[in-house]
């Protein structure tokens, strides 16, 4: 089994399933003709080409062999978290909250947690991200927004 | 001849105000800046810097966006050499030698070759602009959709097959790219394809958001996994910067090479500086009697793409400015810029706005210049950035990547994105999947299908049209034999052995050169 789950055979059905999904969505659009093609005639071509090449890539997973895949966790689930957490202080709170979130939520990726470094850098990157962006390009981003 | 010196006589006097001066340093200096940031490449640059041009004249405008955009591609192969963190597409091609040179210790030197190449190719493709940009128009009279399609086409193979070991994951990512590129209202019947419902997604996936994500936060996942602290742990010594010379002479023909082939692949239209800089690796590797050495940190595997991408950039000016065609995304901004100034590119551009066609081209070139004088004493300080601790560095790219990202369309949704194809390119990478060709895919991909339909019309219906005219058949013969040529020499190599085929560039394109090797016997 553990043979099987190699890097060939989940990638090679990852792309393989995209295409399925990305066929039927793609199938609800006009097919036109071949003379005047409708929205649905490019994504029917790429659809099933990416369906073939996926397929291939399983069956040299399943027949041959690929490498075995070892997820790194800890900093995925941390830069992810930290993205996230800077759209949504973005949205709510504007560019210091933001940063100041993301720089925390990203530090957890690597331990110790060292909270003085986390200050320290929150506060140099949101001078900088306002010197840059704000007065510097004029970017009409809120150093501080009120919800 | 007279009448090109009195236009290169009023280029420069338009070039040389004082005024279009200061803001061709500052777009230079800007763009270097911004783009020597990792995971901020010369789109995002171009596209943050272009709400403040509003307030300049058009001249001042565009010569300033120019510079941002050229120095941001600069800057974008110092970034990919240091962090392996290329900052555009093109630039990542740069990155498979120039990051092996820096964890050799050679970052100086790499960047030292990078500059003379971007100056070299430069140079070459603003020469090109000013002999060819007159008498384009009669040229491209005879390049018709199919021949569009044809050509985009042999640029798509060309991507999925050179860069990684295996054809068929490269052709995937094309695949995929052009699926993404699908998103958004589709421009011939106004039909929203794949938005699933999400309003934000009618205009299609950002550019910017997908690159940054695919590069920037998949490569800090990563290398925080890695431990990515030890390409930044090494001391870089002032002596070491300077090449050998032979350095020199390894990187003096590749630089010309690079030059010819980016300045002829950055003229077709949608066609920009990635497939210029990927044409020109692949060459160099063709040409190449050391193939093997090719990812290891080879001298000519920086300056042959350094230097197409950067003649490539100057010479994709010739189908903006003369034919109103953008050759890439970034084209496209500037093309943009222009109409919001009032100034419509197009054959009327050198008639009726000679000052602004021969100004911008006189620009470039004290652009580009410019640029190597601010560079090469600078090196050392984009060096220093290989000193800070990577703890330090990574809050920090995230940080700009997300503010980045965020300005600009002022959209969390952006944000979003970022997130989702960080995890996605993360994935790429454990499977051993390359996602620059998918950014390919996804820039040509509406050109592709636009052309696909026009040559379809044109011919009642019938494919054959793209095998009875001459250009495009031989183009559609090139790109099958390139296709064939490389499924065949991966399967005849036993290619499946799970030792050919591991996720690290480097490795990917020593396997693959070794195959080439042998198959050429």
């Amino acid at each position: 089994m553990s043979r099987l789950a190699n890097n060939n055979t989940i990638g090679g059905l990852a792309i393989l399933a995209f295409g399925v999904a990305y066929l039927i969505t793609g199938s609800a659009y006009p097919l036109g003709t071949l003379r005047s093609m409708g929205a649905g005639y490019f994504p029917l071509i790429i659809g099933w080409l990416t369906i073939l090449t996926g397929a291939i890539i399983a069956c040299r997973g399943l027949f041959r062999g690929g490498d075995h895949m070892q997820i790194a966790w800890r900093p995925t689930l941390a830069i992810s978290a930290s993205i996230a957490a800077f759209g949504i202080f973005m949205a709510l709170l504007g560019l210091a909250a933001a940063v100041f979130a993301a720089v925390t939520v990203s530090t957890t990726a690597e331990r110790p947690f060292a909270p003085l470094r986390v200050v320290a850098l929150s506060t140099t990157l949101i001078a900088m991200a306002y010197i840059i962006f704000v007065v510097v390009l004029g970017m009409p981003i809120p150093l501080v927004r009120f919800p | 001849m007279s009448e090109l010196l009195g236009n290169l006589v009023l280029g420069f006097e338009t070039a040389l105000l004082p005024a279009n001066l200061a803001y061709c340093f500052l777009g230079v200096l800007l763009g270097t800046l911004i783009g020597v940031l990792p995971g901020i490449g010369s789109l995002a640059a171009v596209s943050m810097l272009l709400p403040v041009s509003f307030y300049l004249s058009p001249e001042a405008a565009i010569v300033m966006l120019a510079g941002v955009y050229y120095g941001a591609e600069y800057g974008g192969s110092t970034a990919a050499i240091l962090l392996n963190l290329p900052g555009t597409p093109s630039s990542a091609v740069t990155a498979i030698d120039g990051n092996p040179l820096a964890k050799k210790g050679r970052a100086g030197v790499a960047l030292f070759i990078t500059t003379i190449a971007s100056f070299a190719g430069g140079t070459f493709g603003i020469v090109l602009l000013i002999a060819l940009a007159p008498t384009l128009a009669e040229m491209t009279l005879v390049f018709g959709p199919a021949e569009y399609f044809s050509m985009m086409v042999l640029g798509l193979i060309g991507a999925a097959t050179i860069t990684g070991g295996s054809p068929a994951k490269g052709l995937a990512m094309v695949l995929l790219g052009l699926a993404l590129g699908t998103v958004g209202t589709d421009v011939n019947s106004g039909t929203a394809r794949f938005t699933l419902g999400a309003l934000e997604l009618y205009d299609g996936v950002s550019l910017v958001a997908l690159a940054m994500g695919l590069f920037g936060v998949a490569e800090i996942i990563q290398s925080i996994h890695t431990g990515g602290a030890d390409q930044i742990r090494q001391k870089v010594r002032l002596r070491e910067m300077a090449p050998t010379s032979q350095d020199m002479k390894q990187a003096g023909l590749p630089m010309a090479r690079g030059a010819v082939i980016g300045s002829a692949i950055g003229i077709l239209p949608g066609a920009g500086q990635t497939m210029a800089a990927f044409f020109a690796y692949a060459f160099e590797k063709i040409v190449s009697r050391s193939k093997n050495l090719f990812g290891t940190g080879h001298i000519p595997g920086i300056a042959a793409p350094e230097a197409a991408n950067n003649a490539a950039v100057q010479s994709a000016f010739i189908p903006t400015l003369t034919l109103g065609v953008p050759g890439s995304a970034t084209m496209a901004i500037m093309l943009g810029a222009l109409l919001i100034h009032g100034v419509a590119p197009g054959p009327s551009l050198l008639n009726l706005n000679p000052h602004i066609f021969w100004g911008l081209v006189a620009s470039f070139w004290i652009g580009n210049l410019l640029l190597l004088i601010l560079n090469i004493p600078l090196i050392g300080l984009w060096v220093r950035l290989l000193q800070i601790p990577y703890r330090f560095l990574y809050p920090a790219i995230i940080c700009l990547i997300c503010v980045g990202v965020y300005s600009v369309n002022l959209s969390v949704f952006d944000i979003g994105l970022v997130l989702l194809f960080g995890v996605i390119g993360y994935f790429m990478r454990l499977t051993g999947f390359d996602p620059a060709p998918l950014v390919v895919g996804f820039v040509l991909g509406p050109i592709m299908e636009e052309n696909l339909r026009r040559a379809m019309l044109i011919g009642r219906g019938d494919p054959a049209i793209f095998v009875d005219r001459p250009i495009s058949f031989w183009l559609l013969v090139v790109s099958a034999l390139m296709l064939v040529w490389t499924v065949f020499s991966f399967i005849r190599t036993g290619a499946g052995a799970p030792s050919n085929e591991v996720s690290s560039t480097s490795s990917n394109s020593t396997g693959e050169n070794s195959q080439k090797r042998q198959s050429d016997e």
